[in-house]
């Protein structure tokens, strides 16, 4: 698979305080990629480093299979980045566009207007000033989108947006990842709908980049419970230990049971269960939550 | 880094600020010109040498202070560093794309209040007389001196403005340079010491004293330029040597 973005070793100390320690990432093609950690893990650090805005102090960055420092830094025009949501307030949100339009040399006429309808902005004309916070992000959204680059640093994106924004946002995330196989790497603090969004994780904690992993093996990870609600919940605890050989589940009550057995084979439990007459109005896994699995790997319980 | 000029061009002229500011610099002006041709005798044949003694004091602050906000802070009270230089641009032409939309800037402004000017001049002396050519020539001159300095304490104040990324910080350091605020107290102490001596006559403001003095008389000489066009080649590279070196604040 193609590397789109390749840090080996990264590390940034500001003075004693180690911001990045050793962050290897590996952002490959058609990723949305999720980056989470609590506040001063190093999110945006990594981002600024990554972008240029900050110096690393010591390790490599490959962007697009850049070697060089000028490669390094032509490579990122292929990026849009996001961090913030900070404009000049006495310019509307289509002539900050155009300004960002001009600076990244964007002569297509209809692009501003292709951004613009992505983020459902395009009837807006008020000063920039006068946005609320929503309208503010969702410009900030489109300016990263601006020339549609092969990678898309989102820092933050969806503070600040209302639930229809976030699942508007979510769509069109997917659906350029999708139609036009940009590549994200997204940070959030909101980890459901980050969940639901990436295909790929990494969780970093005090400037560490603790796991990396995808989308299956976390599902894997947090399924860890399989809950069935029957008609008949003591003819189900019975089917289970004589049919199915488990002693592993909980009676939740007349009709449910926690099942820590056969959490990815629940065809087969509810074979068994129709076959033996159960009603089964329910079988599903009890996942834990991102945000769980999370602050359990890091063992803390503070806010992500 | 002409896209980062374009680019810059644009913001500027889509700033509305910009031109009610410049509209009122404009009207107080002419009024004054008009008030005092009304009420002063015999202010037709002494217009230009009053207000080319005048002029740059104004417009070298007022002006100056205009064009400061404009291109350097605020880039700084809109956080927008991160975004602008997260764009492939590099510092060192993020740096030189301002200073040339400075001088633009500046120069365009000067270009009209210039022909403001004139244009008032032709009206108060009911004509173009034969000193008046002489007189403009002596304008311009001090015009150009004028703006090397406006120049000059910009680049010196965005060293300011860059290095600590704060507006309020780089505001004061431009209304400290440009009212020589700097340049009264090192006058004022230059008898304790040979080096206060020596800092003082190497000022920007010293230089540009010396400049505008010889502009004023029409002896502009080639040798009191170049230490401004120095002072200006000097403050770039300082500047970029801080701009590289910094850490971009993010926005909030």
């Amino acid at each position: 698979m193609e590397k789109m973005i390749e840090t080996k070793n990264l590390n940034k100390k500001y003075g004693k305080f180690q911001a990045l320690d050793n962050v290897s990432i590996n952002l490959y093609k058609g990723d949305i990629y999720g980056l989470i950690g609590k506040n001063g893990a190093g999110k945006s650090t990594f981002f600024k480093v990554l972008m240029g805005l900050s110096l690393s102090t010591g390790g490599t960055i490959h962007i697009e299979g850049s070697h060089t420092s000028n490669e390094l830094n032509h490579a990122r025009k292929n990026i849009g980045f996001m961090m913030g949501t900070n404009f000049f307030p006495y310019l509307n949100g289509r002539e900050n566009l155009e300004y960002f339009c001009k600076l990244k040399g964007i002569h297509d006429e209809k692009e501003i207007e292709r951004v613009l309808t992505l983020v459902e902005m395009n009837g807006v004309n008020k000063k920039y000033k006068a946005y609320s916070m929503g309208m503010k992000q969702r410009i900030s959204i489109a300016n990263a989108l601006l020339g549609s680059p092969d990678i898309v640093i989102l820092d933050e994106p969806i503070n600040g947006l209302d639930p229809e924004g976030i699942s508007d946002f979510r769509h069109i995330i997917q659906s350029l990842n999708q139609e036009e196989g940009i590549t994200f790497i997204i940070s959030s603090h909101i980890l459901g709908e980050l969940g639901l969004m990436a295909n790929r994780f990494g969780f970093l904690h005090k400037g560490r980049l603790v796991e990396e992993l995808d989308q299956k093996t976390l599902q894997e990870r947090t399924e860890h419970q399989l809950v069935v609600k029957v008609d008949n919940s003591e003819k189900a605890a019975y089917l289970l230990e004589e049919v199915l050989h488990t002693t592993n589940f909980v009676v939740n009550g007349q009709k449910e049971l926690v099942l820590s057995d056969y959490v990815h084979e629940s065809n087969k439990v509810a074979k068994v269960f129709v076959e033996n007459g159960l009603e089964v109005y329910k079988l599903s896994p009890n996942e834990t939550s991102l945000e769980q699995y999370f602050l359990n790997l890091v063992g803390g319980e503070e806010h992500v | 880094m002409f896209n980062y000029i374009k680019a810059e061009m644009y913001r500027l002229t889509h700033k509305k600020g910009t031109y009610i500011y410049y509209g009122i610099l404009a009207l107080i002006f002419t009024a004054i010109v008009l008030y005092l041709n009304a009420e002063v005798k015999g202010f037709g044949d002494t217009y230009y040498s009053i207000f080319t003694l005048i002029i740059p004091l104004v417009t070298s602050f007022f002006i100056g202070i205009h064009v400061f906000i404009g291109i350097v802070m605020n880039d700084l009270t809109a956080k927008t560093l991160p975004n602008v230089l997260s764009t492939s641009l590099s510092r060192v032409q993020f740096l030189l794309g301002k200073l040339i939309v400075a001088f633009v800037s500046i120069v365009l402004v000067h270009l009209v209040f210039g022909f403001l000017f004139i244009g008032l001049g032709i009206f108060v002396q009911g004509g173009v007389d034969g000193q008046a050519g002489t007189d403009i020539v002596t304008a311009i001159e001090v015009a150009g001196v004028n703006i090397l300095g406006v120049v000059g304490f910009m680049l010196l104040a965005s060293i300011v403005a860059y290095f600590f990324q704060k507006s309020s910080l780089a505001l004061v350091a431009y209304i400290v340079l440009s009212l020589g605020i700097i340049d009264g107290i090192l006058s004022q102490a230059r008898g304790l010491s040979k080096y206060i001596l020596y800092v003082y006559d190497h000022l920007l403001g010293t230089y540009l004293n010396t400049a505008s003095s010889s502009a004023l008389k029409g002896a502009l000489e080639v040798n009191q330029v170049v230490p401004l066009v120095i002072y200006l080649a000097v403050a770039t590279i300082v500047a970029i040597l801080v701009l590289t070196r910094i850490e971009i604040k993010e926005g909030e």
